[in-house]
C-alpha cells in the first residue's frame, strides 16, 4: 500500500519546461472574501419558506389586510343597512354569511369586522413593542438596582391577571370622552408589553457582554446609542417574534371585551360584537357566531403559525 | 522613555454571590489585587498568566470598561478617575482596545464602513466624504480591499474580522492600545500576519501596546517587557529577552517549562516543572503570597507575609521572599 | 492474522457536506496507516479536515448534511475479534472495513476498540451524573464488567490518570473538578475498555499551558505503560513534537506531508509545513526575529481551487501547481510530501531539501 513514487500527471497535462516555472500571483486574489452575499434577513427567509404553516399562515394575513382594506369597498352592502324584510336569512348566493336579526348583510359586517382587529392588533403591537422594549432594554442595560427594581415591578404587574387590567381600564375611561376604540388600545396596549419587557431583557443582558457591545463603549459611545443602535437590533430576532405572536392576543382581547360589551358597540360590527349579537340566536341560526368565530379563529391561528415559523427562522443557533 | 501610562496599587473586585442554595452570601472576586506598572511611550509591554489571574480585567479597567475598585490610572499625567465624563470621553479615544474575539467583536449588523466609521460619528469628525475616505485609507493600512466597506461581518473570515477591528481601533488616531488576546481565536498561519502588522503600525504610528496574552512565545517575541500575573498579581517584571534565560519567580519557571517547543529533540527529553495542585479560588486567595500552595519552594513565612515586588537590578522585579 | 503491525489505515477517505450553498469537500481521498503502538500526530488548521477525518472513521458524521462518499477504514480484525468480517486476501488480509459495519455493530466498535477524547470536557462530561456513573457506564454497557467490578477498574483507572483520592472523588459531579482533572477524567474514561485505539481531538486547547503540560506528560507516560495506539490531533505544531512518532500535515481535506516526527521538523518537505514552523515564534528564541508568515487565508471548502490546493498561498507556486494536484510522492523513508517542488524538473529552493 505504498505510495505513488512516481509522478502521474492526468489527462491533457503534459508538464513541459514551462511547467516548472514560478507562477505570477494575483494581485488581491489573498484577500478575497467569497461572494456569497447572505445575510441574516435572507437565509431567515429562505429557512421561513420551508415551513409551510408558517407560509400558509402568512398568506392569510394578506388576505385578510386585502379582505380589509377593499372588501367592505366592494360589498353592494354596507356595515348597517338594514333590511327588515330580510332577517335571518341562512347563507346564500346573495349574502354568503347570511344576515342578522336586522337583516344587515353579515358578509360585510365580518369583513368590516376585520378592519378593527387588525387596528387593534396592529396599534396595540405597536404600543407594545414601544413600551416593552424601552422599558425591557434600560432594565437589563443599567442593570444592578434599576434592573431589579424595574423587573420586580413587572413581576407584580404579572400577577395581576391582564384581564381584570383591561376590563377596569376600560370601566375607568368609558365615559371620558374616548371613544370605545381607542379605549381598547388604551387598555390593551398599556398592560400586553410585561412578556415582550421580560424577553427583551433578557436578550440585552445576554448581548450587553459581548465584545461588540464593549468595543462600541471604549470607542466613547454614550449609553443610549449603545442601547438603540448596538444592542436593541441585534435583538430584533426575537422582538418581532414576540410582536407577532401578541397580535393574536391583542385581537382575542379585543374580541373578548366587546363580547362582554366593554368594547365597541352596536352599530359597529366587530367580531366580538358580532359573535355576541349571535349568541342570542346560537339555537336556531348557529352561522351567526359561526363566522365571526371562525374569523378570529383563523386569525389567531394564522398569526400563530407565522410567530412560530419566524422563532424558528430568526433563531442565530439554527443557522446553516 | 517617557512614561505613558501608570497604574498604581490597581484592584478591581466583583460582587458575586456564592455559596450553595441555601448558604447564599456575597462574596469579592478579586479579579486584580493591587497592580502596579508603568508603559514608557513607544514600547510594548506583555502581560501573560494564565486563567484568572486578572490580565484581562486590568486591560479592560485601563480602557474604562470597569471602573477600579481602588488604586489610580494615570495617563500623560492626567489621573483618568478623577476626569469629568466629557475629558474623560476625550482621553479615551487615544486608549483604544482590540479585542479577542473577532466573531463577537463586530456588530452583526453594521456594515465594515459604519463599524469603522462610528468613532468618527460618535465624535462628529469630519464631513460624509471625509469619513469615507479615511475609512477607505484605514481599510488599505490593515490589509484589506477598500471596496468592502458595504460588506457585513460574517462575509469576512477570521483574520480579516481581526484587521476590520483594528482599523476601527486606529480610526480615531490612538497612541495607546490594549490588545487583549487579539490573536488567540485565529489560525496559526493567520497569526503571524497579524503581529507583523501591528509591528509595523507601531512603528508607521508611533503607537504604544499592552500585549495581553497566554502565549508565552508570542508575549516573548512582541513585547520589549513582559509582566507575569498569577491570581491578581504581578509576580515577575522583566524584558522579554532576558526572561526565558534568568527567571526568577517559581511561578515564571514553571510557566517557561510549559510551554512546548516546535522540536522533537527538545520536547522529547525535557524535564518539566509540574505543578501540583490547582488554581485557587480568586474569591478566596491564600493568605501571603498567592501562589504559596502550588509553590515547590513555599516555606512557613510565605503563608504569613506577602511578598513584595522587588527590584533585582536593571529592572527586573520579582515577588518572592527567595528569588535570586 | 495481519503481519503488517498495522493497527487502522485509512484508504481514500473521502467526506462532502451537502448544505445549500453547495458541496464542501472536507475530506478528500485520505489515506493514512497507523501502526499498532505507536502515536499518529496529525496537525492542520481550521477547514484542514482533521477532526472530520476522525469523526469519519467513527462514523459519527452527521447525516444530513454529512456524507461518507468513499474509502475504507481498515481495522484490525483479530483486535476487534470479529474473524468472520475480515478481508480473506489481498493487501488488507485480516481487517475489517469499519465503514461497511451495521451501525449496531459499530456501536460495539466505539469505547470498546476506539477512544475518543474531545477538545473540552466542560461539554463531554454529562453534569447531572457523578463521575463513578460516567465511567462505569461505558464498561457495563460493553459487557465487560459488572457493576462491581467496573466500579474498581474506574478507581484504577482514576489513579493512573493522577486524580488524588479516587474513591471519594467517583462519588463528584464534573463541575466539582477543575479543567485539568476533567480532561484527565476523559482520558480515563477513553481508557477504560482498554481500546486499541485512542483517538484525541484537540486534548490541551482549552487548557491553560501549565495544565496542558501536565496533560501531555500523562500522556506520554500512559503512551509507555499502555499498548495502545494513539492519535492526536492539535492545530499545535509543538504539542506533537513532544509526544508523536508520526506527524500528518493536513490541509484542505488531503495530507500535504507524512514523516518520522524528527524528519518533519528538521527537514520539511512541503512549504506549507516550512510556512508553518516559520510563522510560529519560539520561546527558545535568540533574538526576535521578524516571523515569516504565510499570506492569504484557507480555501473555501466550497469551491477549492484547481490544482494544489496551498498554491495560492505558496511562495514558490509553479504554473503546473495551478494546473495539476501533486500526488503524495515518497521523499525518505516513511516520509511523503504532496508537492512538484521534489519533481527532478524543478528548480531547488533554498531551505527545501528535495529529493528525486
Amino acid at each position: 500500500m505504498a505510495a505513488p513514487t512516481t509522478w502521474q500527471f492526468k489527462e491533457g497535462v503534459t508538464p513541459d519546461a514551462g511547467s516548472f516555472v514560478p507562477a505570477p500571483k494575483g494581485s488581491g486574489e489573498l484577500e478575497q472574501i467569497t461572494g456569497r452575499p447572505t445575510t441574516y434577513w435572507s437565509d431567515a427567509i429562505r429557512r421561513i419558506r420551508r415551513n409551510k404553516l408558517a407560509v400558509v399562515g402568512f398568506w392569510i394575513i394578506i388576505a385578510l389586510f386585502v379582505i380589509a382594506i377593499f372588501g367592505p369597498m366592494v360589498s353592494p352592502y354596507s356595515y348597517e343597512d338594514q333590511n327588515l324584510e330580510n332577517t335571518f336569512q341562512s347563507p346564500t348566493l346573495q349574502h354568503p354569511f347570511g344576515t342578522d336579526q336586522l337583516g344587515r348583510d353579515q358578509m360585510t359586517r365580518v369583513m368590516y369586522g376585520s378592519r378593527i382587529s387588525l387596528a387593534v392588533g396592529i396599534v396595540c403591537a405597536a404600543l407594545n413593542f414601544l413600551i416593552g422594549v424601552t422599558y425591557g432594554g434600560i432594565a437589563a442595560y443599567f442593570g444592578g438596582r434599576v434592573d431589579d427594581i424595574m423587573m420586580r415591578i413587572v413581576d407584580i404587574l404579572y400577577g395581576i391577571p391582564t384581564l381584570i387590567i383591561v376590563i377596569l381600564l376600560t370601566v375607568l375611561f368609558k365615559d371620558k370622552g374616548v371613544s370605545p376604540l381607542v379605549n381598547v388600545f388604551i387598555a390593551i396596549g398599556l398592560t400586553y408589553w410585561l412578556p415582550m419587557a421580560r424577553i427583551v431583557r433578557g436578550e440585552i443582558l445576554s448581548l450587553k457582554e459581548r465584545e461588540f457591545a464593549l468595543a462600541a463603549k471604549t470607542i466613547g459611545a454614550p449609553n443610549n446609542r449603545i442601547l438603540f443602535k448596538h444592542l436593541i437590533p441585534n435583538a430584533m430576532g426575537p422582538i418581532i417574534v414576540t410582536v407577532t405572536l401578541e397580535i393574536p392576543s391583542a385581537i382575542f382581547t379585543e374580541a373578548f371585551l366587546s363580547y362582554i360589551g366593554l368594547g365597541v358597540s352596536a352599530p359597529v360590527a366587530s367580531w366580538g360584537v358580532l359573535a355576541s349579537d349571535g349568541t342570542e340566536a346560537i339555537r336556531s341560526f348557529p352561522y351567526l357566531v359561526l363566522f365571526p368565530a371562525l374569523a378570529i379563529s383563523l386569525t389567531m391561528f394564522a398569526f400563530n403559525f407565522l410567530g412560530d415559523g419566524l422563532r424558528d427562522a430568526l433563531d442565530p443557533r439554527l443557522r446553516q | 522613555m517617557e512614561t505613558i501610562l501608570k497604574v498604581e496599587h490597581l484592584k478591581k473586585y466583583f460582587a458575586i454571590n456564592v455559596g450553595g442554595p441555601f448558604a447564599r452570601h456575597m462574596a469579592s472576586l478579586k479579579a486584580v489585587d493591587d497592580v502596579s506598572f508603568e508603559v514608557g511611550r513607544g514600547e510594548t509591554l506583555g502581560l501573560v498568566g494564565e486563567t484568572g489571574c486578572g490580565k484581562t480585567t486590568v486591560g479592560r479597567t485601563i480602557v474604562g470598561l470597569y471602573a477600579p475598585t481602588a488604586g489610580t490610572i494615570t495617563y500623560c499625567d492626567e489621573n483618568l478617575c478623577a476626569l469629568s465624563r466629557e475629558a474623560m470621553r476625550k482621553v479615551r479615544s487615544k486608549l483604544q482596545m482590540i479585542f479577542q474575539d473577532p466573531y463577537a467583536s463586530l456588530n452583526p449588523r453594521m456594515t465594515v464602513g459604519n463599524i469603522i466609521e462610528e468613532p468618527m460619528d460618535i465624535f462628529n469628525i469630519g464631513t460624509m466624504a471625509e469619513r469615507r475616505e479615511r475609512v477607505q485609507e484605514l481599510l488599505r493600512t490593515v490589509g484589506l480591499n477598500p471596496e468592502h466597506t458595504n460588506r457585513f461581518p460574517h462575509e469576512f473570515s477570521g483574520g480579516q474580522r481581526q484587521r476590520i477591528g483594528i482599523a476601527r481601533a486606529l480610526a480615531m488616531n490612538p497612541e495607546f492600545i490594549v490588545a487583549d488576546e487579539p490573536i488567540s481565536a485565529l489560525d496559526v498561519s493567520i497569526q503571524a500576519q497579524i503581529v507583523n502588522m501591528l509591528e509595523d503600525l507601531q512603528q508607521n504610528l508611533g503607537l504604544t501596546y499592552l500585549f495581553i496574552a497566554h502565549d508565552l512565545a508570542m508575549v516573548k517575541h512582541i513585547s520589549d517587557r513582559v509582566l507575569v500575573a498569577y491570581l491578581g498579581k504581578i509576580v515577575e517584571v522583566d524584558e522579554s529577552n532576558d526572561i526565558y534565560k534568568h527567571p526568577l519567580h517559581p511561578y515564571t519557571k514553571a510557566l517557561l517549562s510549559a510551554v512546548p517547543i516546535p522540536d522533537p529533540r527538545i520536547e522529547m527529553q525535557r524535564q518539566r516543572i509540574v505543578l501540583k495542585g490547582d488554581l485557587p479560588s480568586p474569591v478566596n486567595p491564600p493568605s501571603g503570597c498567592h501562589f504559596r500552595t502550588r509553590c515547590p519552594i513555599a516555606q512557613p513565612i510565605c503563608a504569613e507575609q506577602e511578598p513584595e515586588l522587588r527590584d533585582m537590578g536593571s529592572g527586573h522585579m520579582v515577588s518572592c521572599h527567595f528569588a535570586g | 492474522m495481519n503481519e503488517n503491525n498495522v493497527l487502522m489505515r485509512i484508504q481514500d477517505l473521502t467526506t462532502n457536506f451537502h448544505t445549500y450553498a453547495g458541496v464542501v469537500h472536507a475530506v478528500d481521498k485520505m489515506t493514512l496507516t497507523v501502526p499498532k503502538d505507536s502515536v499518529v500526530g496529525i496537525v492542520g488548521e481550521s477547514g484542514s479536515g482533521k477532526s472530520v477525518t476522525m469523526m469519519s472513521v467513527m462514523r459519527l458524521i452527521p447525516n444530513p448534511p454529512g456524507r461518507i462518499e468513499g474509502g475504507h477504514v481498515w481495522f484490525d480484525g483479530t483486535a476487534l475479534g470479529m474473524p468472520d468480517r475480515m478481508e480473506k486476501n489481498g493487501p488488507n488480509k485480516g481487517m475489517v472495513d469499519l465503514l461497511s459495519l451495521p451501525g449496531d455493530v459499530m456501536m460495539k466498535v466505539r469505547g470498546r476498540h476506539i477512544g475518543m477524547i474531545f477538545q473540552d470536557p466542560m461539554v463531554s462530561l454529562n453534569p447531572v451524573l457523578t463521575i463513578g456513573l460516567q465511567m462505569t457506564e461505558s464498561m457495563v454497557a460493553h459487557g465487560l464488567a459488572t457493576n462491581e467490578e467496573a466500579w474498581k477498574k474506574a478507581v484504577e483507572m482514576l489513579a493512573l490518570v493522577g486524580i488524588p483520592n479516587p474513591e471519594e472523588r467517583m462519588r463528584d459531579y464534573p463541575h466539582q473538578y477543575s479543567g485539568g482533572m476533567r480532561q484527565r477524567v476523559m482520558i480515563a474514561m477513553a481508557l477504560s475498555c482498554s481500546p486499541e485505539l485512542v483517538i484525541a481531538d484537540e486534548p490541551t486547547t482549552s487548557l491553560d499551558v501549565t495544565v496542558q503540560a501536565q496533560i501531555l506528560e500523562l500522556m506520554k507516560e500512559l503512551k509507555a505503560k499502555l499498548k495502545s495506539s494513539i492519535i492526536i490531533i492539535s492545530h499545535d505544531l509543538s504539542i506533537v513534537a513532544g509526544i508523536a512518532n508520526k506527524v500528518v500535515v493536513m490541509y484542505a481535506g488531503r495530507i500535504l506531508e507524512e514523516a518520522d516526527v524528527y524528519d518533519l521538523y528538521e527537514k520539511p518537505g512541503h512549504p506549507y509545513t516550512m510556512g508553518l514552523m516559520k510563522s510560529v515564534p519560539r520561546l527558545d528564541a535568540e533574538n526576535r526575529e521578524r516571523l515569516m508568515p504565510i499570506e492569504g487565508s484557507p480555501p473555501d471548502l466550497l469551491a477549492p481551487p484547481v490544482g494544489c490546493k496551498f498554491a495560492p498561498r505558496c511562495k514558490y507556486a509553479m504554473n503546473i501547481c495551478r494546473e495539476q494536484e501533486p500526488p503524495l510522492v515518497t521523499i525518505g523513508e516513511g516520509h511523503r510530501a504532496r508537492c512538484f517542488l521534489h519533481h527532478p524538473t524543478a528548480p531547488a529552493v533554498p531551505g527545501f531539501v528535495k529529493v528525486g
